[in-house]
């Protein structure tokens, strides 16, 4: 792979958002069938979140949580001469979609990099951002592989230092070595939350309890998870076999609780976890309070489709496939000509089906920009696809966490937005107040939920969930809050620095 | 909880790190490793609260992938930095924002 120092090629083939399972793979099928290919990725190196690496600078001593598949992709990607990597880049936009006003951004208009000629009306410009400021990419396709964060659960005290995702904390440990804190209480639904805690353990980690918020698998449940998944049991054996060696540590895990609370002055002193119904609903009067400085929240993920739709695409309310997902056909192309989708974004699939679905999409735009995929390859990956999804079904059905109950945590005092600090409270103010009141928007417009730097990643569900219980209103009526450029906070000096391009005029 | 309050954030011994540098931390000098992003330095340095929300409460990391946008820092007078996503350099100089730092 080609470091970003180097530059890509003025106009790509193919540009692909995030450095993930999904990315990785795309960018590799489209590389080797001859497209000029440049992967974009916020991250140093290639992996992802799921599969992040430690700097360059560390050596990782001791076995590694990646399983060999993607290890084998990663060294693919770095012996893979003709792949472009531009490291530690955002793309903040995508503009020029025939569908969308952006189209008449001034930003088209500036003259492509040495033609001295406007830009061809049928490419796509990327806005991105390095270290030497923000900078525009032109391709003719857009593979969004954008992946997934930790759902935000918003409950009293859920703002305090110490109170941390599983990804963050994983991430932290896994690439960095870091054991952020002493005490240790996790809480959540997803396998992986324990799966991370059996990884916290052997890091030496005082795990004072795990609270799962599900009730106990059933044999029954577990057989059908089981079966789902012939040859590969993934996630639940890697789960089951953690379970063992926590409960031979002596850590006390406890199906059907939650936490309800966290608490502390300026940093996280203690968690209350209390017992839940099947609807993951507080029991009253079961609270226990636990010291910890650090909670570790997992109750699954929501993909991050900020970009595809500030790009256009259509997306669509899908419960079990963890949340507003992006609109594709069966080669992963996105309802805006020239963007393609793949991975978490599509639907929370993991990192198996990601990864297939990004030789899909790839596999597509080598189709739609006229040139040959090797035999076969296709229906290769079909059939990868539906072996992976038999399985991603069997998880998300199982572990699909009940999203009303999480809503019914926060009390009015509790943050709903942590960017501009706006209450629970406020929210159903407004929503008592404004009777006709029912979309994500509204909300946002009256009580600058949202607004902040965020840009509403962390409260969009929360709120939604709030709108929907109080409504009954459906998830579709409620609808996102609208995704414009850009997409991450940029200053309006990298903005201004644009014009000039100055990596790009020589 | 044990009699000690201080959290402790620890270095794990699976990682085998360059020599460190020293970098000042809200004007402590303390070590750090080539390759650690600036939520292990300045969390290490024993900090949590990396900045003050709209309203003075105290926020620290959060996601450490540019999510959630909760652990700003000020690095060589440069504000609002996310900590998850720079490396440390030699010698630099971070300056955290967070309220009532002790407790």
């Amino acid at each position: 792979m080609k470091s970003s120092s180097q530059g890509p090629d003025p106009i790509l083939d193919v540009v692909v958002v995030g450095g993930g399972p999904a990315g990785l793979s795309a960018a590799l099928t489209a590389v080797r069938a001859g497209l000029r290919c440049a992967v974009v990725d916020e991250q140093p190196r290639p992996g992802g979140q799921i599969f992040r690496q430690p700097p360059s600078e560390f050596v990782a001593t001791g076995s590694s949580s990646t399983p060999r598949w993607g290890k084998e992709l990663l060294a693919a990607v770095a012996n893979e001469p003709d792949l472009h990597w531009l490291s530690q880049t955002d793309v903040w936009g995508v503009f020029g979609s025939s569908t969308l006003l952006d189209d008449n951004s001034p930003l088209m208009t500036i003259p492509l990099p040495g033609t001295g000629s406007d830009v061809d009306e049928r490419l796509l410009m990327l806005g991105i951002r390095d270290r030497r400021g923000a900078r525009r990419l032109f391709a003719r396709s857009v593979i969004v592989a954008t992946g997934a964060y930790d759902l935000p659960v918003a409950f009293p005290g859920w703002t305090l230092p110490g109170v941390m995702t599983a990804g963050g904390v994983q991430t932290l440990v896994k690439s960095q070595g870091l054991l952020p804190g002493r005490r240790f209480v996790l809480a959540g639904s997803h396998p992986l939350l324990i799966v991370m805690a059996d990884q916290l353990l052997r890091e030496g980690a005082d795990i004072a309890e795990i609270a799962i918020a599900r009730p106990a698998l059933s044999v029954r449940e577990l057989a059908g998870s089981s079966s789902a998944a012939p040859g590969h049991l993934g996630v639940i054996s890697e789960a089951a076999r953690a379970a063992v060696r926590i409960r031979k540590a002596g850590v006390p895990m406890r199906f059907g609780t939650i936490v309800s609370a966290a608490a502390g002055g300026s940093m996280l002193r203690s968690v209350t976890l209390s017992s839940v119904d099947d609807r993951w609903k507080v029991r009253r009067q079961t609270g226990r309070e636990v010291s910890c400085d650090v909670l570790v929240l997992g109750y699954g993920f929501l993909p991050r489709t900020e970009l595809a739709r500030q790009a256009g695409c259509a997306v669509h309310w899908s419960a079990t496939e963890g949340g507003w997902v992006v609109d594709h056909d069966a080669g992963f192309r996105s309802t805006v000509p020239g963007v393609y989708v793949a991975g978490e974004p599509t639907g929370i699939s993991g990192a198996e089906q990601s990864a297939v679905e990004g030789r899909i999409a790839a596999l597509s735009v080598i189709e739609d920009l006229g040139g040959a995929a090797p035999s076969g390859a296709l229906l290769r990956a079909q059939r990868d696809l539906r072996r992976a999804s038999r399985f991603t079904r069997v998880v998300q059905q199982l572990f699909a966490p009940q999203l009303e109950g999480l809503s019914e945590l926060a009390d009015e005092n509790t943050l709903i937005c942590r960017c501009e600090d706006v209450s629970a409270g406020l929210v159903w103010e407004y929503l008592r107040e404004n009777p006709f009141a029912t979309t994500a928007s509204a909300v946002k417009l009256e009580c600058r939920v949202g607004m902040g730097t965020c840009q509403g990643r962390y409260c969009e569900n929360s709120v939604s969930s709030t709108i929907a219980a109080q409504r009954g209103a459906g998830r579709s009526e409620i609808g996102m809050f609208t995704a414009r450029a850009p997409i991450r906070p940029l200053s309006v000096r990298e903005l201004a620095s644009l014009e000039m391009d100055p990596e790009q005029t020589d | 909880m044990s009699s000690d309050p201080t959290p402790r954030v620890t270095r794990t011994s699976r990682m085998s790190r360059p020599e460190p540098f020293t970098v000042l931390v809200d004007g402590e000098p303390v070590l750090a490793y080539p390759g650690e992003t600036l939520i292990s330095v300045v969390l290490a340095a024993g900090i949590r609260a990396f900045r003050t929300s709209v309203t003075g409460e105290p926020r620290g990391p959060v996601c450490n992938m540019a999510c959630c946008q909760e652990c700003f820092v000020t690095v060589d007078g440069r504000a609002r930095v996310l900590a998850c996503m720079t490396p440390v350099a030699d010698s630099m100089t971070v300056t955290t924002d967070g309220p009532n730092r002790e407790e």
